[in-house]
């Protein structure tokens, strides 16, 4: 009998049926999807870690290495399971052909490399180690789609032909965001090539597990160890590899939070609304002795069958979405090993959204249990208490949560497009950067690069700012290698989270990592050790950064000073340009490209080469969960006016055998819902611009990036989506009070 | 004569006041009394579908004002049928559907090595029963395609498919036009000759006076009781005449 009353009910109210799966539904995709993409995003670059043998730790550097020097330390720290010096021949991108491409527009590194002796392997498509033979080359994966090349396509370096043998996952450099690519050769064309690019190394340790990886660090700095370049840990790589498909997966996750308490709140008032619908049969049912338990297995069967439906159906949705979005995911880092872990998370993932819903649902048909056969077969009032404020209320939450949801993926890619964006990633706002590293005499070419720009009359702005690795004394007597930067930081300032840029000597700024670390707070103060003398210096910013590692610090130096300093000192040094309005930014870049030794490249370019995959995605995303969001309030909204509606029948019924017509009883109506609507539209701005920001702030930040603040786009965050809200809530508004119409006055009698 | 019904004391905030009386077994008794006076509020402390704030009712040996929620609810599937005057029934099942649905929950207690009805029995006896109340041939229909003397029927055999031993009714013809309330009457009537026993609420002198006892119900206590005895063929119109004697003696 059971089943053919949920059958019956279920074919009788088609659309409440459909909207509780559909809501189930949604839920579940997304949170399932969620799921399955970050499950198997990590559990996919794990394999590729594992199968890679990603080193623990890595220095990268430019000039001689002395390997006696990197022997003795070798055999003196215990905690070295393996290491070695893997070659990096930095070529230049313009002379590189790739199928028919050029790569001169590439703002990577790109060189050629020989597959590591021990670890740090370069895997093919399958996770194997290719066998490369004399003539070919191994592309990385992420050119694969980018410049549309095929095995067997040819590559030209220079004057060299290469044919492409297969393509490369490379555990350390496959994001967008590390700043190298590595071409595999064989040792001969290697060789071979030497003269063509300019030589790197890349000094690479494993460490035996639970090693301490900063005291192993510093231990290599003390060493005086080869360090002309950025050092690079494992946690880095990893989180470099999460963070351009993690941003995705974070809006989607967040976008099914929300989803998820919008549709238990939905489902819940489709319950209350049949409960009021079907008082007087529920009372019956108790009158003629139909258990409370019985009468709430009805109910609850019904629910658990709908929503069941609802969340198998989400999960396939997400499986099949789940493909087309892990599609680069599975060429950047393969399969993931533990398919059978991933696939059990997701359905755990999805079986959790269920029991939350049923919970619910079993929590409001307790309200039906505490009224007795008479009072629901003849009393006035409903399951759902007296007030009707309390629904006008939860349409403003809807709505509100709606507008939220609209709003984080919107302001998180408009930040990110943001031209400021960079400063939180410790690059300075400017239009162009031109490195000078690899070189032994950096001092002596920064100071001729600055008389250049000095004396170019199209520039309108320049900084030079010289890196180099200083010995910090803590106030605790122990010391450490701090990457200072030096130079006017004032030109083009990063963002600061606390305090400001070094304006005067003795001023020291720190990143957010490094300030972590050294537990360091501003004014605080630390003693750098520079020409043998010891300096103090006082903390007067702390910025956010993710360019060499994350752990930065930067100090005020004049441009004559920087010009003495001894070339041992001197690691690398950067310059930032901005140039005076009509001037063509290829033109002046074109100029310096031809100075050797120095990479010139405009930031904007590598912004959108960085980031441009994660804005497109977040831009995917954010029309997914607007669609997602203005389709919930629209029927939420529906639901909502209807239920209102039908409880207040009686009253309307009064009111029209009184005189009223329905079109001023739906007036009033209107009116409450055109409050509501606006009031859950600015609660949904400020939410989604102070709330989102610290959401978007705390994921930003496990991911590196610190002190974020929301760069919105105005037109669209206080217009364009406002607007389309406050339309579609009226309009469903309207169409939710419909009913009235037929609200005949006799039924008051 | 046994007794089945027994009413003591019963208090129901200000609407009953210390109602008293007994039913025997086979008994039809007729409550009466103004609008207000505590009729239906009787009858739902009796069925305990409200809860009475004092006194006690025993159903044989059973005493249900003390019971629980559930207890009170396995006692109505089991032993007493009720009938309404809105013929309340699920909209969303057939008219056999909606006879046999306590049938089915009744089932739900049967014990270890009691009998058990089977599905096709019950739904034999829903159709017989159909039958003796003159709506054979309508088991299909929706509850919505039928005239109310027809539901009020059907309703008439939902209360009867467990034999209960006391058949409750709220003015059963308060609804109907009078030759459906005559074909529902003859229905008690019939049900009261093959031995259930029957209390009804009503305003309708008509009904009460085929009934074999009257109770009038004023400001929630008993204020009269009229013994009319079992109603032989041609002492209808006598017995309106009594009643309606007896009730404008009452002040109705």
């Amino acid at each position: 009998m059971i089943k053919k009353l949920i059958i019956n009910d279920i074919r009788q109210n088609k659309l409440l049926s459909a909207s509780v799966t559909s809501f189930m539904g949604i839920s579940a995709m997304l949170i399932g999807l969620s799921v399955l993409l970050f499950t198997g995003l990590l559990g996919s670059i794990d394999s590729l870690m594992e199968r890679a043998k990603t080193p623990d730790f890595l220095q990268m550097h430019a000039g001689a290495v002395e390997e006696k020097a990197l022997e003795v330390f070798a055999d003196e720290r215990e905690e070295i399971d393996q290491w070695q010096v893997c070659r990096f021949l930095n070529l230049d991108s313009a002379s590189i052909m790739l199928g028919g491409h050029s790569l001169s527009d590439s703002t990577q590194d790109n060189g050629l490399c020989i597959q590591g002796k021990g670890f740090d392997y370069l895997v093919d498509l399958d996770n194997e180690l290719p066998q490369v033979r004399e003539g070919e080359i191994y592309v990385p994966a992420c050119y694969m789609k980018e410049y549309d090349v095929a095995e067997g396509d040819a590559m030209t370096i220079g004057k060299e032909s290469f044919v492409i043998g297969g393509f490369i996952r490379d555990s350390q450099m496959n994001s967008m965001m590390a700043s190298s690519k590595r071409f595999l050769v064989s040792e001969a064309d290697y060789e071979k090539m030497r003269a063509v690019g300019v030589e790197e190394y890349l000094i690479e340790y494993t460490l035996l597990e639970g090693s301490d990886i900063t005291a192993f660090s510093d231990a290599y700095m003390d060493a005086g160890l080869p360090a002309n370049g950025p050092t690079i840990t494992k946690p880095l790589i990893r989180m470099l590899n999460a963070l351009s498909d993690g941003l995705m997966i974070f809006v989607i996750l967040l976008a099914g939070v929300v989803v998820l308490l919008i549709s238990m709140l939905c489902i819940r008032f489709i319950l209350l609304t049949s409960l009021e619908k079907e008082k007087k049969e529920i009372g019956m049912l108790k009158a003629i002795g139909i258990a409370r338990q019985d009468i709430r297995k009805l109910y609850f069967s019904k629910f658990a069958a709908l929503s069941a439906v609802g969340a198998a159906l989400g999960l396939l949705l997400a499986v099949l979405l789940a493909n087309p979005l892990t599609e680069k995911l599975q060429r950047l880092y393969g399969a993931s090993a533990n398919i059978g872990i991933t696939a059990a998370i997701t359905v755990l993932g999805v079986a959790l959204v269920e029991l939350l819903l049923l919970l619910s649902v079993r929590h409001t048909l307790k309200k039906m249990e505490k009224v007795t056969a008479v009072q629901a077969l003849y009393g006035k009032e409903g399951f759902t208490g007296k007030g009707h404020a309390r629904q006008y209320f939860l349409i403003i939450l809807v709505v509100a949560a709606g507008m939220f949801l609209m709003l984080i993926p919107q302001n998180i890619s408009s930040t990110i497009a943001s031209e400021k964006f960079v400063t939180y990633m410790g690059i300075g706002d400017a239009e162009i950067r031109m490195d000078v590293r690899q070189t032994k005499d950096i001092v002596e070419k920064t100071g001729e690069i600055s008389g250049l720009l000095e004396q170019d009359e199209r520039v309108e702005a320049y900084t030079a700012l010289q890196t180099g690795s200083v010995l910090a004394e803590l106030s605790d007597g122990s010391t450490t290698h701090l990457m200072v930067e030096k130079g006017n930081q004032s030109i083009f300032p990063v963002s600061y989270l606390q305090g400001r840029e070094p304006q005067k000597s003795g001023e020291i700024a720190l990143s957010v990592l490094n300030a972590e670390a050294l537990e360091l707070k501003l004014g605080d103060e630390l003693t750098l050790v520079e020409h043998e003398a010891k300096c103090r210096y006082r903390v007067c910013g702390i910025y956010s950064d993710i360019t060499n590692g994350g752990k930065t610090a930067k100090s005020y130096e004049t441009e004559e000073t920087l010009q003495k300093a001894e070339a041992d000192e001197v690691m690398w040094s950067i310059f930032y340009v901005s140039l005076k309005e009509g001037v063509s930014r290829e033109a002046f870049m074109k100029d310096y490209q031809g100075i050797s030794d120095m990479e010139v490249a405009d930031i904007r370019d590598c912004v959108t080469a960085i980031y441009g995959p994660t804005i497109s995605q977040l831009r995917q995303a954010s029309v997914v969960t607007a669609v997602a969001a203005l389709a919930v309030i629209f029927v939420v909204t529906i639901l909502f006016m209807r239920l209102l509606v039908e409880r207040g029948r009686a009253e309307s019924a009064l009111k029209k055998a009184l005189g009223f017509t329905s079109a001023e009883l739906r007036g009033d109506y209107f009116k409450r819902g055109i409050v509501c609507t606006v009031a859950g539209i600015l609660i949904g701005i400020l939410g989604g611009n102070l709330l989102g920001e610290k959401i978007a702030g705390a994921a930003l930040k496990s991911l590196g990036a610190a002190g974020f603040q929301f760069h919105t786009d105005n037109v669209m965050v206080y217009l364009v989506l406002p607007t389309c809200v406050l339309i579609l809530t009226l309009a469903a508004v309207r169409l939710g009070i419909m009913e009235i119409r037929k609200i005949q006055a006799k039924e008051c009698v | 004569m046994k007794e089945l019904l027994r009413i003591d004391h019963l208090c129901k905030d200000t609407i009953l006041n210390g109602i008293h009386f007994a039913v025997e077994q086979g008994e039809m008794t007729a409550i009466m009394g103004p609008s207000g006076s505590g009729k239906s509020t009787l009858l739902y402390q009796i069925s305990g579908m409200d809860q009475a704030t004092e006194g006690e009712v025993w159903l044989g040996e059973k005493e249900l004002v003390h019971m629980s929620e559930d207890e009170k609810a396995r006692l109505r599937l089991h032993e007493m049928g009720f009938v309404f005057q809105q013929m309340n029934m699920v909209s969303n099942l057939n008219l056999l559907d909606n006879i046999l649905l306590p049938a089915y929950q009744a089932q739900k207690h049967v014990g270890k090595g009691e009998l058990r009805r089977t599905k096709s029995a019950m739904k034999q006896e829903a159709t017989e029963l159909m039958r003796k109340f003159d709506i054979a041939g309508l088991e299909e229909r929706r509850i919505t395609e039928v005239s109310g003397g027809q539901l009020q029927r059907a309703c008439i055999c939902r209360s009867m498919i467990n034999h209960p031993k006391l058949l409750l009714a709220d003015e059963p013809t308060g609804a109907l036009n009078q030759s459906a309330a005559g074909s529902v009457m003859e229905a008690f009537l019939k049900l009261n000759r093959e031995g259930t026993t029957v209390l009804m609420v009503t305003h309708d002198s008509r009904v009460a006076s085929r009934c074999d006892r009257i109770l009038y119900l004023l400001d929630g206590e008993i204020r009269g009781e009229l013994q009319l005895g079992k109603q032989k063929d041609g002492e209808e119109k006598e017995r309106e005449v009594l009643v309606n004697e007896w009730l404008s003696k009452m002040g109705w």
